[in-house]
């Protein structure tokens, strides 16, 4: 888990359809990776975590980014 | 500080460097940022020096501003008003001895010499007595230190070069001695081709009071150094060499000499991509022809794998110039290459207590000389920039604040742009904890205006840390960090913004 950024994903499910293949892509510090079949959060890089949105955009609040610091 | 002149077209009335904030073009209505973009866009013509030396040069800034403690850091030469400094990195000195080869093989009278230990001993030393026995060093001012020895006999020569090999002279190891014929000659003069960044063009320098001390010529007796500004564009031709040399006074053989030797020692300098191409001195002889003494060249290291020097060995490893890179600056620069994204560790070690994380827009020299000015003792000199990543900003901070000498860490940016500030302050407080010391006692300022600025403000409160945007000028700033590195900082004391 990041120390400032944390990542969270609250439907678990969802990482695993196509659609969230484009989390990869959209991410700009590659905070998501892809893992066999699925879309997996890199807690290494959650810090790096631009604050830009864009995987917000793609899963809406299946995804969470939760700021340590406010 | 307010600089009245400007010297430069389009950008009028007085500069107070401690309110520049950007290094972008001015936004409408912020009358204050703009004109640190302004100098470092300025074309590569000024000779391929580095933004920071573009900047002082534009704004004409005191040369103290420029000039490390140690006078290690920065390459700095002030001769007839030419204010060139470049990195000493980007840059790669010849020998003299192989300078002298390549003078030698354009024509250019040189000393007959031998070269111990060198490839082959062909000339008999005998041959060569009464002679001079000269350090291979690359730093300067070798005779000051007793690396330039006059020797009469074989049996002394050979003592003094013995002696000489493996000493240390000027922190650098001799590994080879140069032993020269002692030439009579009746005046010595300087000869040099440079950039001159005011002028933006090289410019060719010369002076009748050759031999040591140049820049003391150029202090003191300004008329006896004369300059050529050369237009890079159009082939130098000997007709302006000559003319320059008869609007000095020679005339018939020296005139013919000297401006051939002008002529190729020119051309030399555009051939071999030199940042500085120097003879000095250039001795007359009773003749009338001329002989060069001693010669320094330095090269642009980005243009090595282009320039005519096949007969230098270990070019590539010399590239950090006359100044090797401390333990603790090669670790930096292991971190800023850790990832291609921003620029997080090129750091210049320094003997103080109060470490610096500092950049934007080249401001970094500002910054630093900001702190020096209010009596501070900078443990380092950086630059960040370029938006790098958590990471690297972790580590290099990691690294700053893990040096015995640091207390206190003071983090000045210009107003930043495309860097993000939130970022920097997330890698400095994991980076300040990592080395196990706490942020809100390490940092003495925080001063990083601009993109994500809000963010890194939420941020740093809730680490307790002071947070300062542009309300803070950059020589406050520094002033700030000084006062308070040599005492406890805590939430209770620190007071938000203005340096009161
Ligand atoms: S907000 Fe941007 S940087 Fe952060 S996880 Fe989402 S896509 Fe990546």
């Amino acid at each position: 888990m990041g120390m400032f950024i944390e990542i969270s994903v609250r439907d678990k499910e969802f990482l695993r359809t196509a659609a969230a293949r484009a989390l990869v892509d959209a991410c700009p510090v590659e905070i998501f990776e892809p893992v066999d079949r699925r879309v997996r959060v890199n807690k290494d890089q959650e810090d790096e975590c631009t604050l830009c949105g864009r995987c917000l955009e793609i899963a809406g609040d299946r995804i969470e980014i939760i700021k340590h610091y406010d | 500080m307010e600089i009245d002149s400007l010297g430069q077209p389009g950008f009028p009335g007085p500069l107070i460097v401690s309110r520049q904030y950007g290094g972008n073009p001015p936004a409408p209505g912020d009358g204050e940022s703009g004109s640190f973009g302004a100098a470092l866009s300025m074309p590569r013509a000024s000779g391929g020096l580095k933004a920071s030396t573009r900047f002082r040069s534009f704004y004409k800034l005191p040369e103290k501003l420029c000039r490390h403690s140690d006078g290690n850091f920065l390459y700095y030469a002030v001769v007839c008003n030419i204010h060139y400094l470049g990195w000493a990195e980007g840059r790669v000195r010849l020998y003299e001895y192989e300078a002298k080869e390549i003078l030698k093989a354009r024509g250019i009278n040189v000393p007959i010499g031998l070269l111990i230990p060198g490839h082959e001993q062909s000339t008999p030393i005998d041959s060569l007595v009464p002679a001079v026995a000269k350090v291979q060093t690359q730093r300067g001012r070798r005779q000051k230190l007793g690396g330039v020895v006059a020797v009469d006999s074989v049996t002394s020569a050979l003592e003094i070069v013995q002696k000489m090999l493996g000493r240390e002279i000027g922190g650098e190891q001799v590994h080879h001695v140069l032993l020269e014929q002692r030439i009579p000659f009746e005046e010595e003069y300087f000869l040099g081709v440079t950039y001159d960044s005011l002028a933006r063009r090289p410019v060719a320098v010369f002076s009748d009071r050759g031999g040591v001390d140049i820049e003391e010529a150029a202090a003191f007796q300004p008329d006896r150094v004369h300059r050529l500004v050369i237009n890079p564009c159009k082939k130098f031709r000997n007709y302006h060499a000559c003319d320059w040399l008869c609007g000095l006074g020679f005339s018939g053989k020296r005139l013919r000499s000297l401006t051939d030797i002008v002529n190729r020692v020119v051309s030399m300098f555009f051939e071999y991509d030199a940042f500085l191409l120097e003879i000095n001195p250039l001795a007359r002889m009773a003749d009338d022809n001329f002989v060069a003494l001693d010669c320094h060249i330095d090269i642009d290291g980005d243009a090595l794998s282009r320039v005519p020097l096949k007969h230098v060995e270990n070019l590539s490893n010399r590239a950090e110039g006359t100044r090797r890179l401390t333990e603790f600056e090669r670790r930096a620069r292991e971190i800023d290459e850790l990832d291609y994204r921003g620029v997080a560790g090129r750091v210049v070690e320094c003997p103080g207590n109060l470490g610096l994380l500092i950049g934007g827009g080249g401001a970094s020299l500002t910054i630093f000389d900001a702190v020096r000015d209010c009596g501070g003792r900078p443990a380092n000199y950086c630059e960040i920039g370029g938006n790098p990543t958590v990471r690297k900003v972790k580590e290099l901070t990691k690294l700053l604040v893990s040096q015995p000498n640091v207390e206190k860490l003071a983090v000045i940016m210009n107003v930043v742009s495309n860097t993000r500030a939130d970022l920097v302050a997330r890698g400095v407080i994991m980076g300040i904890r990592e080395a196990g010391k706490d942020p809100c006692e390490t940092i003495v300022v925080f001063r990083l205006p601009g993109s994500g600025e809000d963010e890194c403000r939420k941020l740093l409160n809730y680490y307790g840390i002071p947070f300062s945007g542009r309300e803070l000028p950059i020589d406050d700033a520094a002033a700030l960090a000084v006062a308070r590195c040599n005492k406890p900082v805590g939430n209770a004391e620190v007071s938000h913004g203005h340096f009161d």
